[in-house]
């Protein structure tokens, strides 16, 4: 895939943008344990754009399977990035909470944001965006079937809950890192639900 | 073009090199065009690229050459790539040039290769060693073969025992060749598959007008009725597949029958979930709509059909004029309302209206099918094409364009180099008296005719046929197989091991589609063709210069091919001539020597209409034409063959009856005349369509001399499903597999292995089964042990599962069909009880195709058919699949694949049948209707008791 590459293809791209975006990680890592600086900071560019590739390229990906409907809404990039910030702050609470770096309360602000973009890109791509068959079939057993369950909890206990909880008491330590912890595992579970559902209908 | 990265991959040895800069093939250059098929020009020398080498280029050179599928009926066309370097046949893709397929097939033609190459395959002539049925074989020679079966004929014959030699056949498709040679010895001794296949169909249409079956013009069609999967897998349905699908692209509404939600039911614009058994009736609620709506052809009625006949026969007195037809015709249908039949079949009456005015509003476009399915799965199934037929007859869409023709308008008739004279004998083992009107060899019924003592069999062939496995009654077929006083000499004629060839005393491998000859031709469409079966490896031979006396000297081992088995066999059976068989098989180019196969088929190619002159324009004979391509359009589209007039010199000496018009001569009725005109008509006493059956009544049947609907032996009325009873339709076949044929081809069984009992979610909930769960079904002679799948796509209250599936060897047997069969244990009580219990299913193992040890299915389908026992229809003969079955929960010790049978019920259950059957004679101490078809037809005098 990497030595005979097919340009057109988002896992090639996908496959490269990863291994860049590790190559910027690892020279950054050696350059702020080597104490040199400009190293680190020459960097920070590059891998902000890189990055943002790697946050996406899946939703292009997946896009690239002409057969799964669900998988062609074009919120899907909007998706994953939502779900990258979502992340990234998340990763920095922990951090922080284990004291391996200081943040200030504007990332827990973005946090908050970010859970309530994601809720709203989640209404719509559930509610709005899908005209065939199999997009409505597959929103119905995330809303209403077999995957009714999981969704809703991950809805209620892994969104709504923290990012109400840190919207009432932004500060609490212990509020934040369960709130991280609650946000990780969801968007674990979410993932999931969006590979695995499409995939569920028949393509012949 | 590579890329940089690549490149550099490739130049520091990160990857192989792939790209040496040598030129791509020139169709593959960029700019070229890409061809659908490789043209003709280039099929003795065609380069292409090793699929299994890539991403190398590896070029491999091939001779192209044509033959046709052995698979199905429907001989569809192949083009056979023999590798240069090795000789041997690479794969198998489409013939571009067949009229019937056009360069398409489905899964089984490319899986030919498979079947080619199965390590299991019989590759020299074997004669038993020890008891038959032991599994113990030696190697004989063709020469020790022939000369001993040859031996055995001939005292035959010589003692006058000419009903003792029987030949049956499972698949046929060689236009007359064994006619010939039968007739060459004289005997009555053709036996076929027909009657657990087509009977009931052909008897409902051969009833209305001689000809036995459709061929429907589907491509030029506004609306399609077709009973059953045809799209899928019914009969020729890949060639009727492709014009289906045109008819619907051009606009038909495709309207389907079918208990079974099966592809095609999917693909239909109306799927009509139909009661088994109910078809009929359904057929009749739409005539009648036709009929109250005013949209019947009312032309062609008046013309074609003997409507007449119906008004002075059963309305002495009446005016005989059209509109008291139509009064009367309304009057006999008046019971058959949509409502009437909603009750019958489950289907909505308002449907049932939609449909009907559909059909009457597509008037001669009008194409219809039904070949197994309903009319070979109930008591009275012929009632089925016989009613369907009825709604062509009534839009006037016989033999228009985009409506159904006779088969026999667009099948091929070869003219031989010699004929032999009909046989003055008549078999009552194939014909038997109690079934005057079959269509045609009661075949099913032979083991149970033997153990009866009606006859026994000297020598018996049987050819690409599997009765143990595929017929009903299975354990009967061991029993009479095994009886030597019953059956003198089996001979199995066959490519592969068979359930029935381990009964056999000589198994005499057959070539497959690419390793023997064959003249096919089939009613596709509405044109005419012909189709060559050749051994490709003989004709790679011949573009070498060489000349190979016989086939199976460029065959894998030795196998043979029946063409010229039976020319060597009958000039051996008669070699001083004092027989009369010999001068049969004297060469039309050589006086006095045996003819050649290249000679036969070089005869009936010369006197094929219009092919020695298409040849002529390429430089090429009529024989090296077919070589070459494979095929031949006879005619291209013809309709309405009824209307052609007949010649002035055929009417000379003729007579016309001033009453019913029917033109006579020496006796025989030969055309009738319509407006004026003579016409050639339909091969029926009235040479019109026949509404009403004069024959019906002659021969002991009045209540159903008009179309009528029969209640089915699985009638709802006989059903009772608190006691857990359930109709089982045990037909339908899988896209992908055929009959016990395909069990050598790994491709195919990879796709289907398995045949669990098809349920709806009601009556599985009903029952507190589910998908995977254990079933006892218990038939009238016994029971099987299968799974069961819930699905929505069965009709409530109805049970299926496919054919096909089962197979089996038994530890003493030659390792054959690996990848199909499971290995059992089958013990007899000594009774008439016979059990079957799996003791291996399938597995994985080491031989010449390292994928045999990759297999990964164990489960290869439970063996339902022999748990069956014989319903013969008491008019067609056909045997009537369907079952009632009763369902219960698996026992305790009960285990996947168990089977039991009583064979003392069998015989029970072949009496009760028997008599409802009403023997002949009929009129004139005649043994069978002298207007109607028969299977090898002998002399008239010997259809006179």
């Amino acid at each position: 895939m990497i030595l005979r590459p097919q340009w057109r293809s988002w896992l090639v791209r996908g496959g490269y943008a990863l291994s860049l975006f590790g190559g910027v990680l690892t020279l950054q890592l050696a350059g702020a344990l080597l104490g040199l600086d400009a190293l680190v900071s020459g960097f920070v560019i590059p891998g902000l754009l890189l990055a943002l590739v790697v946050a996406v390229y899946t939703a292009f990906l997946f896009a690239q399977a002409r057969g799964r409907d669900f998988w062609q809404s074009p919120l899907l990039p909007v998706h994953m990035i939502v779900h990258s910030l979502m992340a990234g702050a998340a990763m920095f609470i922990l951090l922080d909470g284990a004291g391996l770096v200081s943040i200030g309360g504007q990332l827990t602000t973005l946090f908050v944001a970010a859970i309530a973009a994601n809720l709203i890109v989640l209404a719509i791509e559930l509610y709005i965006t899908h005209p065939t068959a199999d997009a409505k079939a597959v929103v119905k057993m995330i809303l209403h079937g077999q995957y009714r369950q999981e969704f809703w909890t991950v809805v209620l206990a892994c969104n709504a809950l923290p990012a109400l909880a840190l919207y009432l008491d932004p500060t609490n330590a212990i509020t934040q890192v369960l709130a991280a912890v609650l946000v990780l595992w969801g968007i674990y579970r979410l993932e999931k639900i969006w590979i695995e559902a499409p995939q569920r209908i028949a393509l012949a | 073009m590579p890329s940089i990265i690549e490149k550099l991959a490739e130049s520091i040895g990160l990857i192989p090199k792939l790209h040496h800069g040598e030129p791509l093939l020139d169709r593959l250059q960029p700019g070229s065009a890409l061809t659908n098929y490789p043209p003709p020009e280039q099929w003795d020398n065609w380069t292409e690229y090793e699929a299994k080498a890539w991403p190398r280029r590896e070029q491999k050179t091939y001779d192209i050459v044509p033959t046709t599928c052995f698979n199905c009926e429907s001989a569809c066309g192949l083009l056979a790539y023999v590798d240069k370097a090795n000789g041997q046949v690479r794969k198998f893709e489409g013939n571009p040039y067949h009229p019937g397929s056009r360069g398409r097939n489905c899964a089984k033609g490319p899986a030919t290769i498979n079947q080619i190459n199965d390590p299991d395959r019989i590759l020299y002539p074997l004669k038993r060693d020890g008891k038959r049925g032991d599994g113990k074989w030696t190697r004989v020679s063709w020469d020790e073969a022939l000369d001993d079966i040859a031996g055995r004929i001939r005292k035959a014959l010589q003692e006058k025992r000419h009903n003792e030699i029987a030949y049956h056949v499972g698949r046929p498709g060689h236009e007359g060749y064994m006619d010939r040679v039968l007739q060459s010895w004289g005997i009555d001794g053709h036996n076929s598959h027909t009657n657990i296949c087509s009977s009931g169909a052909r008897f409902g249409y051969a009833i209305w007008h001689g000809h036995d079956r459709p061929s429907p013009d589907h491509a030029h069609a506004r609306v399609i009725l077709l009973i059953s999967a045809h799209l899928e897998s019914g009969h020729y349905f890949n060639p009727h597949a492709q014009r289906i699908i045109e008819g619907k692209m051009n606009g038909a509404k495709l309207v389907v029958m079918d208990p079974r939600l099966s592809n095609t039911a999917s693909l239909a614009d109306h799927w009509l979930p139909t009661y088994p058994g109910s078809e009929a009736a359904v057929l009749l609620a739409m005539a009648q709509v036709i009929i109250d709506a005013g949209l019947y052809n009312r032309e062609y009625l008046e013309n074609w059909v003997n409507w007449q006949q119906w008004l002075e026969t059963e309305f002495p007195g009446e005016a005989v004029v059209f509109e008291n037809f139509i009064e009367k015709m309304r009057a006999a249908y008046a019971d058959y309302t949509p409502e009437f039949a909603e009750k019958e079949s489950g289907v909505k009456a308002a449907v049932i209206r939609e449909v009907a005015i559909e059909i009457g509003k597509a008037g001669t476009r009008f194409a219809t099918h039904n070949w197994r399915s309903a009319g070979s799965g109930n008591l009275g199934g012929w009632a089925v094409a016989r009613c369907l037929h009825f709604l062509n007859v009534l839009t006037g869409s016989v033999g228009t364009e985009g409506g159904t023709s006779p088969n026999d308008w667009n099948k091929f008739h070869p003219t031989f180099f010699d004929k032999p004279p009909a046989q003055k004998f008549w078999n009552e083992l194939h014909f038997p008296k109690e079934y005057p009107l079959a269509f045609f060899e009661m075949s099913f019924l032979l083991p149970h005719f033997l153990k009866d003592k009606r006859g026994r069999m000297d020598t018996y062939f049987t050819r690409v046929f599997n009765p143990v496995w595929t017929y009903p009654d299975g354990f009967m077929w061991m029993e009479a197989l095994s009886d030597e006083e019953a059956v003198g000499c089996h001979i199995a004629l066959t490519p592969t091991w068979s359930e029935t060839a381990y009964f056999a005393d000589y198994v005499l491998p057959m070539g497959l589609a690419s390793e023997r000859h064959d003249l096919n031709s089939y009613e596709t469409h509405s044109g005419t063709w012909i189709a060559f079966r050749q051994p490709v490896l003989r004709e790679v031979a011949r573009r070498q210069g060489k000349d190979p006396q016989f086939t199976y000297e460029v065959n894998p081992g030795e196998v043979w091919e029946e063409d010229e088995f039976w020319i060597q066999l009958s000039w051996r059976i008669d070699p001083d001539g004092s027989l009369g068989i010999k001068k049969h098989f004297e060469s039309p180019y050589r006086p006095g020597e045996c003819v050649t196969v290249d000679e036969y088929y070089q005869y009936i190619f010369e006197h094929t209409k219009g092919l020695p002159e298409t040849a002529a324009k390429e430089g090429l004979s009529a024989l090296e034409y077919m070589r070459k391509y494979g095929a031949y359009v006879v005619e291209e589209s013809e309709y309405k063959k009824n209307e052609y007039a007949i010649d002035a010199k055929a009417l000379e000496g003729a007579v016309t009856d001033p009453k019913t018009g029917v033109i006579t001569k020496n006796g025989k009725a030969i055309g009738v005349e319509v407006q004026g005109k003579a016409c050639v008509g339909f091969p029926t006493p009235s040479r019109k369509q026949e509404f009403f059956s004069p024959t019906m009544i002659d021969w002991k049947w009045p209540e159903y001399k008009i179309p009528t609907y029969l209640k089915s032996h699985i009638h709802p009325d006989e059903i009772d499903y608190e006691k857990g009873e359930f109709p089982l339709l045990p037909t339908f076949r899988l896209p992908v597999l055929i009959h016990s044929r395909s069990g050598n081809a790994k491709w195919l069984y990879e796709i289907a292995n398995r045949n669990p009992i098809w349920m709806h979610p009601s009556d599985a909930a009903r029952l507190g089964v589910d998908t995977g769960s254990l079933v006892r079904v218990y038939t009238e002679i016994g029971h099987f042990v299968d799974k069961v799948w819930v699905t929505e796509g069965m009709k409530p209250g109805v049970l299926a599962c496919s054919h096909h599936l089962g197979r089996w060897r038994r530890p003493q047997d030659a390792p054959g069909n690996r990848w199909a069969t499971a290995t059992v244990n089958i013990q007899a009580d000594g009774k008439g009880g016979y059990s079957m219990k799996t003791m291996r299913g399938i597995e994985p193992f080491k031989s010449t195709d390292k994928d045999s040890a990759r297999i990964f299915w164990s489960d290869g389908g439970v063996h339902q058919n022999i748990t069956f026992p014989v319903h013969p229809d008491p008019i067609s003969g056909m045997h009537c699949w369907h079952q009632k079955v009763r369902l219960e929960k698996a026992h305790d010790t009960d285990q996947y694949g168990d089977i039991f049978v009583d064979t003392n019920k069998s015989m029970e259950v072949y009496r009760k049948w028997l008599a409802m059957a009403r023997p002949a004679p009929g009129p004139d101490n005649l043994r069978r209707p002298l207007w109607m078809k028969r299977a090898l037809r002998p002399v008239d005098e010997a259809f006179y008791f």
